[in-house]
Formats: C-alpha cells, structure tokens, sequence
C-alpha cells in the first residue's frame, strides 16, 4: 500500500517491493498512485463537525492521548467511512396580532416566528480524532506499517476514544464522544418594529436543543437588531 | 448578542457568549428568483467547565436563492421553493466546514426545509 504525499520522498516507490530472487519472471508491481487524494483536505479534517451536532471533544486527556489521525485519510476510500449525512426538518410559523393604537385600528404585525429542526445522522465517521493538536507519536509510514488493521485502529474509525495508558494503546468502548447524534431543535424569533419604524427592526432568539442519546442540552437566549438600508 | 448553555452528561457543561454581527445582501431578482447572501462574523467566548475557555472567531456564509411559485409573489399564500448552501470557517482550528445544504418551500407564514450536510 502506497502512501500518498507529497513531501514524501517514497511518494513514488511501488506498493510492494519487487522479489530480489528472480527465480521466475515476475510481473512487475503495478504503480498505485494515490486515489483518496482529495481526502486529506481540510475538508475532511473538519470532520470533528462543529456545524450544529453536539460539542466537539476539546478534552485535554483527549487533545494528549488521541493520536493523530490525519493519516488515516490516506487510506483508500474503501478503508473509510462515507461522509456524515444530516437531515434537518425545519418548520415556521409566524403570529400576527390585531392591536388598538391611538384608537385607529391597525394591523401590527407582532411576527412570532418558530422552527423545529430534526438533524439526524448515520455515521460517526472518525470525528474528534483529527485534532491538530493531538501529539505525532509516530510517522506516517510507521502507522501505516504498523496499526492500519489494529484494533484501535478500527475502534477509533468506529469513533470509539483511543488512549494509550502504561505505554499500550488501549480502547474505550463506551465511548462516544465524537459520534454524530440525532438532535431536536426548537427554536422561537419574535420580531417586532422599534419606535415604529421600519428600517429598525427588533429581534428575539430563544432555542432549545436536544440531544438524547448523549444526554445533552443546549438552550439559547439573545436578542439584537436589525437595521435596513 | 447570543448567550447559550451546553450541559451535557458526556463532556464538559459550557457556558457562551457569542456577539454576532450579520450582513445580508439582497441582488437583483431575476425573474422570479432572489438571490441573497447571508454573512455573519461570530466571536465564540466559551467557559468550559472542566477544560480550558476558549475564545475564536467563526465566520459563516450562506448563499441563497428564493423562488416564488405563486402568481403575485408575497402573497399570503404564495409557495417559495428554498435553496442554500452555508459555509463555516473556525479560526480556532484554521478550518473550514463545508457545507450545510438545504433545500424547501415556505409560505409568508410557514416554512419546511430539509437540509443535508456534507461532513
């Protein structure tokens, strides 16, 4: 298996290294280039996710003891995980109220604008372990030689937490940290005009979000303005 | 202004301050198309209660377009078909997301989307 990179000298070494012996003719080795390329863009670094699903794993006995990954995205594709899918179902409604003011009727509009959101995903793909900062324990090539069809190795493609305690590596199998989860979000925006006037627009944000399989919830409060011009 | 709690029983309780600011610019409707883009610049204060704060600016941009189905568009009950795409830049890890997708309809009074994300 060939290793792609390129400020790697080898980068163009075969896969596998041709007989000494020739005691027979010998095909020699196809030249594999690299096909995941694009893999080791920053892209696929960001998959530790931090869009809308869940905290990401800044730990600190995550951030030393995690190692660092990022080869793994040289691996052929048929070594990885499909990308992170989600799918969030988002709904609104707006509210508008009939008010009395200076006794003329008048329709202000008093916007009350809500949305539940469902994100739900299907893969944990190896998220939290692509940490930049995470330690180079090893180099690539040992990695590769040494821990691509380990154990741990598939653990933390599964995004099970890797640590190494007394010198071993070792796998937390009820971990989870870094898996994408469903999430159920609610979420309300009250609008309203300021001193009446229309450029000037007032607005509310309370949120609410659930994440059951990971016991977490966040809520959200803010408040601002909109001005248009 | 945001302020947001996380409590969570598998990583660490944060607490956030996020002051926001957002541009939205509206370009000329073709047609029955709008076409929007959607920036916002946020600076995450984060207070993690087991771990270290940390502080960083996001950036986020969505592009977008808004398509009326109905004969007089901002009727009450005029359907717009929805298409974005949203981009997140963090600086405190020097990446980028890509991307959320979403795609839905609305009315002035409700709104379904279904969005798909890339990573």
């Amino acid at each position: 298996m060939h290793v792609t990179c390129a400020d790697r000298a080898n980068q163009a070494q075969p896969a596998f290294p041709s007989h000494r012996k020739k005691t027979r003719k010998i095909i020699c080795p196809v030249l594999v280039l690299p096909s995941a390329r694009m893999r080791v863009s920053v892209v696929e670094c960001a998959g530790s996710g931090i869009i809308s699903s869940g905290e990401e794993n800044n730990a600190s006995i995550s951030a030393a003891d995690t190692p660092c990954f990022r080869h793994l995205a040289r691996f052929p594709a048929s070594q990885s995980k499909p990308a992170r899918v989600s799918i969030i179902y988002s709904y609104y409604t707006n509210v508008y109220t009939k008010t009395t003011h200076n006794q003329e009727d008048e329709d202000r509009p008093l916007s009350l604008e809500g949305e539940v959101a469902l994100d739900w995903s299907h893969d944990s793909g190896p998220r939290g372990v692509l940490n930049s900062g995470c330690p180079r324990t090893e180099s690539p090539e040992q990695y590769l030689r040494d821990h691509r069809k380990s154990s741990w190795c598939r653990a933390a493609l599964r995004g099970q937490e890797v640590r190494r305690e007394t010198g071993r590596w070792s796998i937390d199998k009820r971990s989870r940290a870094n898996d994408q989860t469903d999430e159920y979000r609610f979420t309300v925006f009250p609008t309203h005009p300021i001193m009446g006037r229309s450029d000037l627009i007032g607005i509310g944000y309370l949120g609410y979000v659930e994440v059951p399989e990971s016991d977490t919830t966040i809520t959200y409060l803010g408040a601002g303005a909109i001005w248009k011009f | 202004m945001l302020l947001t709690s996380t409590k969570s029983e598998a990583s660490t309780d944060v607490d956030e301050l996020r002051p926001v600011v957002r541009f939205k610019a509206n370009f000329a409707r073709v047609g029955s198309t709008a076409f929007y883009d959607f920036f916002r610049v946020e600076y995450r204060i984060q207070d993690r209660e087991a771990a270290a704060d940390t502080e960083y600016f996001r950036i986020r941009n969505r592009i977008g377009l808004e398509r009326s189905f109905g004969k007089q568009p901002y009727d009450l009950k005029t359907w717009y078909g929805l298409a974005d795409i949203e981009n997140f830049y963090g600086f405190d890890r020097d990446l980028s997301d890509l991307a959320r997708l979403r795609l839905g309809g609305r009315t002035d009074r409700s709104r379904f989307a279904l969005r798909h994300r890339f990573l």
